[in-house]
């Protein structure tokens, strides 16, 4: 009896369930799985190229340097972007939970999240106009200053991470918000009449606290930002290659998705990596 | 420790007044209970005794300093929040060291000032743990430690046990009152409990509107409040009214009421309460008697709670409510007219006005 009962709860279970696993599977699974396959053979399986089994994809990230040097220039790049972003994000992420009440903040909340609704590209081309010569930023400086002046900072790393760093800025804001306005406010009044001064409330209590949030907000945005290619390769012109921009290549304009395919794995193994060595840390930071 | 002065404190939160000319001293080492209903300003006030909120006018003395412009950092005060604001992130040993690693103290000093901290609220077993390892009453008691370790010169407690249970309230009660005596801490505390309020001060101070209505110990502020806001706020009162002769009271329904003669100020009172505890009910009327008011009632309810009953019941229109011990009244019926009697020394004059 009790056993038909557990079968017919499973049954149930499996149902309400499936469809999120189906999800998975066709979205997840089987593309990566797919790609995975790729990564594996000599030559894209496409028309009646030959083709077979071989390592030699993987083999060639680790026999030449040049590969490993983009992953290491990427991985830079994703902690420096994601350093910006918790720099300039956690302090307006603050001011918002913190200090502003009412409409104002609804007001500047639709401001934060105001770069999602436009599209990626028109944001990067838009920033293009700004930091060229003869742009918006060169034009605006040479109005203030007495003497000549000429700011180009396109097709420069610089470019590269402003065009990054204003793209996922809304990531750390909106988790560092969430976290900050889970902090009661009696927690800092508490600290405050036992004396504690600002900093020390910072440091001791509000950081700590906003932490989770805080890490959240960099994983979203160190992930994809190693992974990038759109704004290397427009904002940064010669400079912008990455390894993001290499993988783009070998599916785009080489046309060897077999490379492409495991560098997309080595990058996913590294990033896995990353998080996976850091966790232990990040737990107990929780 | 110190004894704390406010004159004259004026505040308004936009064009709310929260707090109108109030003035009060809490003497050294007195425990003093702020009570009130919700918006009555009391929690304004403690606020800016603790220098959370400056007011727009009147000063604040801590001891002998004048603190209207010493932010709460400054004052050297120690404060227990109503959800007692432990951080989550420390263990209980950090949260009362918190204050003195502010203060600079050394390892070894903290470790043993903490460890005496912990002793005085019984938890010396408990350093260890985090804040949500705990029961209520036990960080209410982490939250005390928490204010009194840096020893501060005022306590200030924001309606320190409305988080817990009845029962462990009462223990808390008793618990808070040792550890003040103990420690000998002037201790402020907001309540709108006027039980908890009547238990724990020496003295209470009523609020209303901003308003200061009355100060006094809970014996004299029970026995002779001030005006009908404070006979019903601080226990219950039944309340009558009626054209005022040089002795007695003579009610809508022609019958009259007597107050004692030493209660008797200057100026004829304004009402006239009873407390509920004072009334006797009995079935049949009472013979006459100079000192003793007879009113005809009739019984709308009984409420019986174990060792106390609570009649309702109306007169004139008016609800009465008596409180009597079980057992104590018999051959009442639960139902219909009966007679209401109260000696004329129970009868507490209000001042009119």
């Amino acid at each position: 009896m009790s056993s038909t009962l557990a079968r017919r709860d499973g049954l149930r279970a499996a149902t309400m369930i499936s469809p999120a696993y189906i999800w998975l599977t066709v979205a997840v699974f089987l593309p990566l799985a797919a790609m995975l396959f790729f990564s594996f053979l000599s030559e894209a399986p496409f028309g009646d190229r030959e083709w077979f089994v071989t390592a030699a994809n993987y083999m060639e990230f680790f026999e030449k340097g040049f590969y490993l040097k983009l992953l290491v220039r990427s991985l830079t790049l994703g902690l420096v972007v994601t350093g910006f972003c918790i720099l300039i994000g956690f302090p307006c992420a603050f001011v918002l939970a913190k200090t502003i009440k009412g409409r104002w903040r609804e007001a500047l909340f639709l401001l934060v999240i105001l770069p999602f609704w436009s599209n990626s590209l028109v944001r990067i081309f838009s920033w293009a106009i700004v930091l060229r010569g003869n742009g918006v930023i060169d034009s605006v400086l040479d109005l203030i200053l007495p003497f000549e002046v000429s700011v180009n900072l396109m097709f420069s790393y610089p470019a590269i991470v402003i065009g990054l760093v204003h793209s996922y800025l809304p990531y750390v804001i909106l988790t560092s918000y969430l976290a900050l306005q889970a902090i009661d406010d009696n927690l800092i009044d508490a600290a405050r009449s036992m004396g504690a001064p600002r900093r020390m409330i910072l440091w001791r209590i509000i950081i700590p606290l906003a932490l989770p949030g805080l890490i959240a907000g960099a994983v979203l945005i160190f992930v994809p930002v190693v992974g990038s290619f759109m704004e290397p390769r427009i904002l940064g012109g010669r400079s912008g290659t990455f390894f993001g921009t290499v993988i783009e290549d070998q599916f785009v304009a080489v046309f060897n998705w077999p490379l492409g395919a495991a560098l997309s794995f080595i990058l996913l193994g590294v990033v896995l990596l990353i998080l996976a060595v850091s966790s232990p840390v990040l737990r107990r930071a929780q | 420790m110190a004894g704390v002065r406010v004159a004259n404190i004026n505040k308004h939160f936009g064009a709310m007044k929260a707090l109108d000319d109030v003035s009060l001293d809490f003497a050294d080492g007195e425990f003093f209970g702020l009570l009130g209903p919700s918006g009555s300003g009391k929690t304004t006030l403690l606020r800016v005794i603790a220098g959370f909120l400056f007011a727009d006018s009147g000063s604040v003395v801590i001891g002998d300093q004048p603190v209207e412009r010493v932010p709460v950092e400054k004052r050297e005060i120690g404060m227990v929040f109503q959800n007692y604001a432990l951080f989550p992130n420390m263990s209980i040993a950090d949260n009362v060291g918190f204050g003195l690693r502010v203060r600079k103290q050394s390892r070894a000093e903290i470790a043993r000032n903490v460890a005496q901290a912990l002793e005085l609220v019984q938890l010396g077993h408990l350093g260890e743990r985090r804040p949500h390892q705990l029961s209520g009453g036990q960080r209410q008691r982490v939250a005390l430690a928490r204010a009194i370790v840096t020893q501060p010169r005022v306590l200030l407690l924001d309606e320190p046990l409305s988080a817990l249970d009845k029962a462990l309230r009462v223990d808390m009660q008793i618990e808070l009152k040792r550890i003040q005596r103990e420690v000998g801490i002037t201790t402020i505390f907001v309540t709108h409990d006027q039980e908890e309020a009547l238990t724990l001060s020496d003295r209470i101070g009523i609020l209303k509107d901003g308003r200061l209505v009355q100060t006094g110990t809970p014996h004299d502020m029970y026995h002779a409040p001030v005006n009908e806001f404070a006979a019903g706020f601080l226990g219950e009162a039944n309340i009558f009214k009626g054209a005022v002769g040089a002795s007695a009271m003579t009610l809508a329904d022609g019958s009259t009421i007597r107050w004692a003669d030493h209660q008797q100020d200057a100026r004829p009172p304004g009402a006239i309460a009873v407390r509920p505890e004072s009334v006797i009910v009995s079935a049949k009327r009472p013979d006459e008697h100079p000192h003793m008011n007879c009113l005809k009632a009739s019984i709308r309810q009984k409420i019986f709670a174990g060792p106390t009953v609570t009649y309702l019941l109306e007169w004139q229109d008016q609800p009465i409510k008596i409180l009597a011990k079980e057992g104590e009244m018999k051959d009442i019926p639960d139902a219909g007219d009966v007679w209401i009697n109260w000696p004329a020394e129970k009868s507490i004059a209000i001042p009119a006005g």
